[in-house]
């Protein structure tokens, strides 16, 4: 019958939050600077729980660990966790599995608030700032609007005409970025390319904050549609015969999705694949109902990101890769792998 | 029985074209109607019409006395099931997790199944034969399995009203027949109101207690079955020529198509007289026809099917009273018939004392010369103690040329007589 | 860095060149309209007394103030063809960035000799200045200039003769953080001003640094420059507070230099050389100058 009932899934939960929370402190421990496993576990048990042996570390190691490694690692599991949830829910609305949290703009919009921002040197992420990211956000909601307004026919939203919309708003704002880059000077250019790449440096704590009450609230909300997400992805008329007030689902799911994924773009960039490939690979894995794929794309989203985004900063040492790049890299030929072992729709 | 769908004249259009105006149709508690006509008469958008998934621009639907517009879609969906033609999943959810989708209205905001869910939809399952298949991918099925599939999902609903769109058509015929004899069941059992969509006229006039036929937007005949299937209604709404007659077992209206074939068209034609009845002249008479034959029949009582042919087909023939033997008149028109036939066909049917004058009539007219054609007969046919037999022996005797089946019938008519 | 200088007198008053890429320029008579597409080469230009004849500068040229007034023709990495040609100049000197070969070779195509300057090193520019007094038949300009800025330096080098070498990391752009590596103006300048480059050793002319690398290797004097805005420890400062592990930080040896003033090969690099010496060793140099802030 279903796979799965309540005490599978709760099984399943746990074992993937621990897995992140062991990717979290391997990640932690990590980096340019070596230190090693045992001195990070103390560092992070004397910070959240209170003051252990007498510290063996040196000021220098703790201010590595908790100011510099540990809101990174963070922030990729938020936006890893974003991404993959934006993803997933898109797929199933869009009943198409090539569909990413960027297809429907989106990413575009944020983008060029981010470029004008950084042009009208509205102030950097690497201080704290809430300028560009704001900008970024900014873009982000109008685009949704945007989109949403061109797609609307007669009060419905149809999910090919909003992804028609997407594609074409988002290349629309692809030659708005172009033009900006070819006007601007010189050295504003290095900043503008270094955001597009994506990096998960400079997300600043107190965005984090905020980003991850977005991410939450949107989650739970999400996550409360997973039900009708199930029914969704047997086509909107199948899912109106059974029950499901389609429309208002399409709404809510299209505009939280995009609310969690220009939250995340607006401070971390264009990070790609991530928001495509985990839904597939939870679903090879585990099949397509949305009441497990959603939390278990957040949960393996935020390990991936992490882990690629540890090899991002790790592998070349000291010099660093975006982390935009190590997700596609790694993630195409491995979806490549997984599409010739089991095909996409997942077939077990 | 009070209805519970009613559509109020409604207009309906699609942008650019119109597809509904000013039709009403109310589903009655209880029965089973069988919605029937041509591709683009408006069926599929009846049944959508009908389940709120459209809404017509005038008029409404009311679902037990509410405007479907008012209706929350959980609320139709725990009354109105509706069958699809068909599915394309793009995921590969099982078997079990389809049907158990059925379920969905009653599971609460991030519902888990409970057992009672899975044990009716397993009921579902069991009752049109899919349970075996339960974790099966559902894309991996065949069409009449997936179609399977989809009606016990239908009835996870638990529905008051059942809606099917075609849903026999990919089935294999013992499937067909298990599936509306399922609905039936289900209908009779449970009171369970059906609204059938088909493509098969016999099987639909066979299941429904009311049928309606549609043709271009609006409803050409509505009633029981025989009252409409006709053969003047199939022709006008069809376009193509059939018999209808009776089912013998059901009493259902039972359509047999004739095709085009035109009789009197070419010069001169030769004529071939059949004797036969019981629908034995049937095979012979398409054939001949379409070969450009004439044909005639006697003796018929009237009401046999091939008299119902006959009569359908304009064809020329010797007639007598329903159920009465021979009489004189009778035999005396069979045997003009005959004479200005070229050939004579003895088909294969039951020969009592009633119609033995048939054979007697094929003797005489082998003795005066005519060339006849017997197709032996070796069922138990003989209801005149013997008398039959002897006649046959005579033909054989006289001459006649005898033949197993029909397959070589136009050869050995060719040879007698040239061709037609 | 190797130069040399042809010098010979043909029947009418022409002169053969070799500039600092190896490249042979001729021509016919001293210039009378130059062209400069370098903000350096202006410098040096208007320095060496010339600033009546130059005719075009670049977008970026900014010293003297009197440039400022003079034609633009575009960027120093693409300058406009056009622009230059319209201006009729019977020389242009620019600088070894950018697209050099097709620059060149269409300018040539309208009959305009090109000087390319190529300067590596402080010493280098000396050099470029130099050679550009000699191509520009300044050289007694030249070699006031010249000797001024020898003297500076040298004025440097005694100061900080025998003193201890602290490790200096020069923050050139932040968002990312870039410094500024082996083979740039910046580090030859930390060099002659008694520091140790801590990004010396990495990849590149300038390398990306993440802070743990900041951090793990604990510059004791940070100099930050931007050629964004001028005042980048306004910007800065609420970031760098947090990591007082680092001892520049803990001890308040952040200073601010104008990027012009170390970045760029022109005769003002000395002074860059001063400001660059005071915040590697302040102690010996007492006199506080507008141009440099140190923090604490």
């Amino acid at each position: 019958m279903s796979r799965w009932t309540f005490k599978r899934w709760l099984f399943w939960m746990v074992f993937l939050s621990g897995c992140l929370g062991g990717v979290g402190i391997l990640a932690v421990s990590m980096g340019a600077v070596s230190i090693p496993l045992s001195k990070t576990w103390s560092i992070l048990l004397q910070r959240f729980f209170g003051s252990t042996a007498s510290p063996g570390w040196t000021a220098r190691d703790s201010s590595i660990i908790l100011d510099l490694r540990l809101p990174r690692v963070i922030s990729g599991a938020v936006v890893g966790a974003a991404l993959a949830i934006a993803g997933a829910v898109l797929q199933a609305l869009l009943r198409n599995p090539l569909a990413d949290p960027y297809v429907l703009g989106i990413s575009g919009g944020a983008a060029v608030g981010a470029v004008l921002g950084i042009l009208f040197g509205l102030g950097s992420t690497l201080l704290g700032s809430y300028a560009i990211p704001g900008a970024a956000f900014a873009g982000a909601l109008l685009t949704l609007f945007f989109v949403y307004f061109i797609a609307r026919v007669e009060g419905r939203v149809p999910a090919q005409t909003m992804l028609l919309a997407g594609v074409i708003v988002s290349a629309f704002f692809s030659a708005i970025i172009m033009f900006l880059i070819s006007v601007t000077s010189d050295e504003r250019l290095y900043n503008v390319t270094f955001w597009l790449m994506g990096n998960l440096e400079y997300v600043a704590s107190q965005a984090l904050g905020i980003i991850f009450l977005y991410l939450l609230l949107g989650s739970v909300i999400l996550f409360s549609l997973a039900k009708d997400l199930n029914l969704m992805a047997l086509g909107e008329e199948t899912a109106s015969e059974l029950g499901v007030e389609v429309e208002r689902v399409k709404k809510i799911a299209f505009i939280f999705a995009s609310l969690i994924t220009g939250a995340v773009v607006s401070v971390s960039g264009l990070i790609g694949f991530v928001g495509l490939i985990i839904p597939h690979l939870v679903r090879m894995i585990w099949g397509p109902d949305h009441r497990f794929l959603l939390p278990a794309s957040a949960l393996l989203g935020a390990m991936v990101l992490v882990l690629a985004d540890t090899v991002a900063r790790t592998i070349l040492a000291p010099t660093e890769i975006p982390v935009g790049v190590v997700t596609a890299l790694g993630g195409a030929p491995f979806f490549v792998y997984l599409l010739r072992r089991r095909g996409i729709a997942g077939s077990r | 029985m009070p209805a519970v769908v009613n559509m109020e004249s409604i207009n309906f259009r699609y942008p650019g074209r119109e597809v509904f105006r000013n039709l009403s149709l109310s589903l009655e508690e209880g029965e089973i109607l069988g919605l029937i006509g041509p591709n683009s008469s408006g069926k599929t958008t009846l049944l959508k019409l009908m389940d709120g998934l459209l809404h017509p621009q005038q008029g409404t639907v009311l679902l037990e006395g509410v405007d479907l517009k008012k209706c929350s879609r959980s609320r139709v969906a725990a009354r109105i099931a509706v069958v699809p033609q068909e599915m394309d999943v793009p995921f590969s959810f099982t078997v079990g997790e389809i049907v158990l989708m059925g379920r969905a209205i009653y599971l609460g905001r991030f519902g888990w199944e409970k057992k009672k869910d899975w044990d009716i939809a397993r009921e579902g399952m069991a009752l049109t034969n899919v349970l075996e298949l339960e974790n099966r991918p559902f894309p991996e099925l065949s069409q009449g399995e997936k179609q399977r599939v989809l009606i016990a999902r239908a009835l996870a609903q638990e529905p008051k009203v059942v809606l099917l769109d075609e849903p026999t058509s990919h089935l294999d015929l013992n499937h067909q027949v298990e599936i509306n004899e399922l609905i039936r069941h289900l209908n009779t059992e449970k009171n369970l109101t059906v609204l059938n969509i088909s493509h098969d006229l016999n099987l639909a006039a066979e299941y429904s207690h009311r049928m309606v036929l549609l043709n271009r937007g609006s409803i050409y005949a509505s009633g029981t079955p025989s009252e409409v299937i006709t053969e003047e209604n199939i022709q006008r709404v069809y376009e193509t020529t059939v018999m209808v007659e009776k089912n013998p077992i059901s009493g259902a209206p039972r359509v047999t198509p004739v095709g085009k074939a035109k009789v009197g068209e070419f010069p001169s034609p030769k004529t071939i007289h059949l004797i036969c009845g019981e629908g034995s002249g049937a095979d012979s008479a398409r054939r001949l026809l379409l070969r450009g034959y004439r044909v005639s029949l006697g003796v018929l009582n009237i009401g046999d099917t091939d008299q119902r042919m006959g009569t359908t087909l304009g064809l020329a023939m010797a007639l007598e009273e329903p159920f009465s033997p021979i009489s004189g008149r009778a035999y005396k028109e069979n045997q003009n018939l005959m004479e200005k036939a070229d050939l004579l066909v003895v088909e294969r049917f039951l020969v009592g004392k009633g119609n033995l004058d048939n054979l007697k009539a094929a003797i005489e007219a082998l003795e005066k010369g005519k060339r006849v054609i017997v197709l032996t007969n070796d069922r138990p046919y003989d209801f005149t103690e013997g008398e039959a037999s002897v006649c046959y022996q005579r033909l054989k005797e006289g001459g006649a040329i005898f033949i197993p089946d029909h397959s070589r019938l136009l050869e050995e008519v060719e040879k007698e007589v040239g061709a037609g | 860095m190797v130069f040399f200088l042809l010098f010979s007198v043909q029947d009418s008053f022409s002169a053969t060149f070799t500039d600092e890429v190896g490249r042979r320029v001729e021509w016919a008579a001293p210039p009378q309209r130059i062209v400069s597409v370098a903000p350096s080469v202006t410098e040096v230009l208007f320095a060496l007394g010339l600033g009546g004849k130059v005719v075009g500068v670049s977008t970026h040229c900014n010293y003297p103030p009197e440039a400022l007034k003079k034609e633009k023709v575009g960027g120093y990495i693409t300058p406009s063809l056009e622009k230059i040609i319209s201006l009729r100049p019977d020389m242009v000197i620019g600088t070894a960035d950018g697209d050099l070969k097709s620059f060149v070779s269409r300018l040539a195509s309208f009959g305009i000799p090109v000087y390319i300057t190529n300067p590596r090193s402080v010493s280098g520019v000396i050099l470029s200045v130099q050679n550009i007094g000699e191509v520009t038949f300044s050289r007694s300009a030249a070699e006031r200039v010249v000797d001024s800025m020898k003297s500076k330096m040298e004025t440097v080098r005694e100061k900080v003769q025998g003193r201890p070498r602290p490790r200096v990391l020069h923050v050139m752009a932040y968002d990312p953080l870039i410094s500024s590596g082996r083979g740039t103006f910046v580090d030859d300048l930390i060099r002659i001003a008694g520091g140790i480059n801590i990004a010396e050793g990495a990849k590149g002319k300038h390398p990306r640094y993440s802070m743990e690398e900041v951090i793990a290797q604990d510059p004791e004097v940070i100099i930050l420059s931007s050629m964004k805005s001028k005042d980048p420890w306004a910007e800065q400062r609420q970031w760098w507070e947090r990591w007082k592990e680092i001892s520049a930080v803990r001890f308040g040896r952040i200073s601010v230099i104008d990027s012009d003033l170390i970045l760029r090969p022109s005769p003002r690099i000395v002074d860059g050389l001063e400001e660059m010496a005071r915040a590697i060793h302040p102690e010996t140099f007492k006199k506080q100058n507008s141009n440099s802030k140190t923090q604490n």
